[in-house]
């Protein structure tokens, strides 16, 4: 098959969607030890497939195993249709370039000579000295490609293995964390220059450890755990909290501005903190940002709490929107009308345990003060946070100060922070 | 990801960069006139007693009339020439070649720098093969073919034997292969000294043949040396483009398009089999496969297409150099060749070990 029957522009490959790779079944056993599968993955031509997950999840095997570098132990790969092992290594070199993790070179090349290896087995030595003056631009390596490789620094040799590999001009592009040892300004310009070479219809998978770049740039994510594929999909359908957690252990918030999501992973303020099993239903009294804290704590333990009632305009607002927390909402600027207490109301009957965060009174907020008191009389497991204390936060001429001190001769527990707050909570979760 | 050209001082630091790189048509020119000479030199110089200035004209009577000429010079003096001295020279060149070539061969196939026949134990090797041709005269039948034949196989068996002991998992590292080399290449001269301490009757010969020289040149031993050494060096030219990429790994060559394993492989036997046919008429001469690539790729890069030519000029010049010191310094007596690269390149390699960087 000639290069160029592969190389079509991107609008056609997702007409038919061809496949460039199909592994069925594929299994890696390294020194009798099983690295890698059972696991089966297709790349369509053209697509853009990160490969994410844990160290030693398998990432870098099998990407080796991709380029025919390291044989299955069972099952298959195949390339364009046919198996990987039938190709020869000239061929191989054609229809795949790899960009790999580690490479070292202990002889004084000079870059232009070294970009220049990708041409063996390209066979056309007319086109030799524009596919390496090409590759050479497109890294940013033009200038310095008189330098001797032996005296580059760890970014412009990686630079220089792409340019290496950007010259063979190969349909398929594989890469094993090619931002490795990159400054930022150069990690974004290896996968915008990616992001170009899937446009011209290159079908690219890369192994990356960053989640936010593979969620910025790849169209497709496949998740290992464990040496099998945890998931694959869509990035934005990959990119849930739950999978990631499940996968890497690490709870992350996704923000969905826009067609790419953006992860920030969250940290619990007690680390050794033991995360809850998600059953307890805790409900956040809020306004005014007084409870974002409280709220970013709840969920680092694995809380979904449903937070209220918050104006539209509130930072507490931002900050349950941002972790998809369940809000009862309200118009900026009034009261708080009639049809959402009422939601209140209902939504904290169900809760296990109702949070009161250090919230500024005013006449128009005190009704969720006034349903806690309500909850606390009947029984209902109420968490009240005190600090700072109230009479600096009743605007409400008293009457907030009233309720409050209702509100602790019911049986609400009083804390003075943040942290007690939620070790409160889970205790109360706990003794449900 | 582009960005504008360089700045003007880097351009300077990248002009300054390439100008320590010389030209290679230059570096060429000036190594085959160099090697030219110093051919007219080694012919006219040596411990008959015989003026310069008669061997000068004996020597163009040659070139011009052949051995049937006659002239102001003693009428032995083309026959001295011919076969004595140019034997010498021309073994010597070859034998240069040969070491010097397979030496930059070891070190593209060990991507190591100071990979060489004889710190690999594939001279050794070939030593043993010859001591054996030489100690056990049941073999004698096959001639002057006998000790090449069983040096040949010495080598192979030593290269294959260091790189199997070497290579841990797949991967053959620096220090794991020179341990090896010098531990085979011990093992293999124990044997050979006990083989020598055993049969007390070769003894002399076989000393002789070891301590490395070019003494017992003769045409017959070219015919069989400069074939396999013309031959080796095509094939190594053959595959130049493959060594180059080599250096980068084998798995890194294989991604580029050739078949790794089976071209290292290749390349051993064939850098071995160059070697055995330098180390059969030769005896043990070191690390001229060390020195020789290393100055070359300082002059004209590590390129294999470039830097097997000058390596193998450079190696038949340096050998040629060395020997016709050896047979003039202590005239008339002789100083084996071997000791004069050892004296000079076991230095180098102490200075190689320690600015490795970059070589």
């Amino acid at each position: 098959m000639s290069p160029d029957a592969l190389h079509r522009p991107s609008a056609d490959v997702r007409a038919d969607r061809a496949a460039a790779y199909d592994v069925r079944g594929l299994e890696v056993r390294l020194g009798g030890r099983a690295v890698l599968g059972p696991l089966d993955l297709r790349v369509s031509r053209g697509a853009f497939v990160g490969i994410l997950g844990p160290n030693g999840s398998g990432k870098t095997t099998l990407l080796r195993a991709l380029t025919g570098g390291v044989r299955a132990s069972a099952g298959e790969i195949l390339l364009e249709t046919l198996p990987i092992g039938g190709y020869r290594a000239a061929e191989l070199a054609r229809l795949i370039g790899v960009v790999p993790q580690q490479f070292t070179l202990d002889f004084s090349f000079s870059v232009e000579e070294m970009v220049a290896m990708g041409r063996y087995a390209q066979g056309a030595p007319a086109a030799d000295n524009e596919a390496v003056a090409e590759a050479l631009e497109a890294t940013g390596m033009a200038g310095l490609s008189a330098r001797m490789v032996t005296e580059l620094s760890g970014g412009e040799r990686q630079r220089t293995l792409i340019a290496q590999t950007l010259s063979q001009q190969t349909p398929i592009l594989l890469l094993d964390e090619p931002l490795n040892n990159l400054d930022l300004n150069h990690q974004l310009e290896v996968m915008q220059l990616l992001k170009t070479l899937h446009a011209a219809g290159k079908t690219i998978v890369v192994v990356l450890h960053d989640l936010n770049m593979a969620a910025q740039y790849c169209e497709e994510l496949v998740l290992l755990e464990q040496g099998r594929v945890a998931a694959q999909g869509e990035t934005t359908a990959i990119l849930d909290p739950r999978l990631i957690l499940e996968v890497f252990k690490v709870r992350v918030a996704v923000h969905r501005q826009g067609r790419r999501p953006y992860l920030t992973p969250l940290w619990s303020g007690v680390p050794e903190a033991v995360p809850s099993d998600g059953q307890t239903h805790v409900h956040v009294i809020a306004g005014g940002g007084a409870a974002s804290d409280l709220l970013e704590e709840l969920v680092a333990r694995g809380y979904a709490p449903t937070v209220g009632i918050l104006s539209v305009f509130d930072t507490d607002y931002t900050t349950a929107q941002r972790y998809e927390l369940e809000v009862i909402s309200a118009p900026p600027f009034e009261p708080f009308p009639p049809g959402s207490v009422r939601e209140f109301d209902s939504l904290a009957r169900e809760a296990n345990v109702i949070v009161v965060a250090p919230v500024f009174f005013a006449p128009g907020n005190l009704s969720p003060l006034r349903t806690a008191v309500e909850a606390a009389r009947a029984g209902k497991k109420v968490i009240y946070v005190g600090q700072p204390p109230i009479q600096e936060r009743d605007l409400a001429g008293g009457e907030a100060t009233m309720l409050v001190g209702e509100l602790l001769a019911s049986g609400a527990l009083e804390v003075s922070g943040t942290l007690e707050a939620v070790e409160a909570a889970s205790a109360a979760g706990a003794s449900i | 990801m582009t960005r504008p050209a360089g700045s003007s001082l880097e351009a300077e630091a990248m002009v300054a960069k390439e100008s320590r790189r010389s030209d290679y048509r230059l570096v060429m020119v000036v190594l085959v006139v160099v090697l030219a000479g110093a051919v007219v030199l080694a012919t006219v110089v040596g411990a008959t007693g015989m003026p310069v200035g008669e061997a000068v004209r004996a020597l163009a009577g040659l070139v011009r009339h052949g051995t049937g000429a006659t002239g102001r010079y003693p009428t032995w003096a083309p026959r001295l020439l011919l076969d004595l001295r140019l034997p010498r020279i021309v073994l010597a060149l070859v034998v240069g070649a040969a070491l010097s070539t397979a030496g930059a061969s070891f070190q593209g196939i060990f991507r190591n720098p100071l990979a060489e026949p004889y710190l690999l134990g594939v001279s050794a090797g070939a030593a043993l093969g010859a001591t054996v041709a030489i100690i056990w005269r049941p073999l004698a039948s096959l001639g002057i073919y006998t000790l090449p034949l069983l040096a040949f196989v010495g080598a192979i068996l030593a290269a294959f034997l260091v790189y199997r002991v070497a290579t841990i998992r797949g991967q053959t590292g620096t220090a794991a292969l020179l341990l090896s080399g010098v531990a085979v290449g011990s093992t293999l001269t124990a044997i050979l000294s006990f083989m020598m301490v055993a049969t007390e009757r070769d003894l002399h010969t076989v000393v002789v043949w070891l301590m490395g020289g070019l003494t017992t040149a003769t045409w017959a031993k070219i015919y069989i040396t400069l074939p396999v050494t013309v031959a080796g060096f095509v094939y190594m030219m053959l595959m130049s483009r493959r060594m180059n990429l080599l250096l980068m790994g084998e798995e890194r060559a294989r991604e580029l398009g050739i078949d790794s394993r089976r071209t290292r492989r290749n390349l051993m036997v064939v850098a071995s089999v160059t070697t055995a046919a330098a180390v059969a008429f030769s005896g043990l001469i070191g690390f001229i496969g060390l020195m020789v690539p290393h100055m070359m790729r300082l002059l004209v890069g590590p390129d294999y297409r470039r830097l097997l030519p000058a390596t193998a000029l450079f190696g038949a010049l340096l050998l040629l150099a060395a020997d016709t010191v050896a047979r003039t310094a202590m005239a008339p007596s002789e100083i084996p060749v071997g000791i004069i690269t050892a004296a000079t390149g076991g230095p180098f390699f102490l200075y190689l070990l320690r600015t490795r960087k970059g070589v």
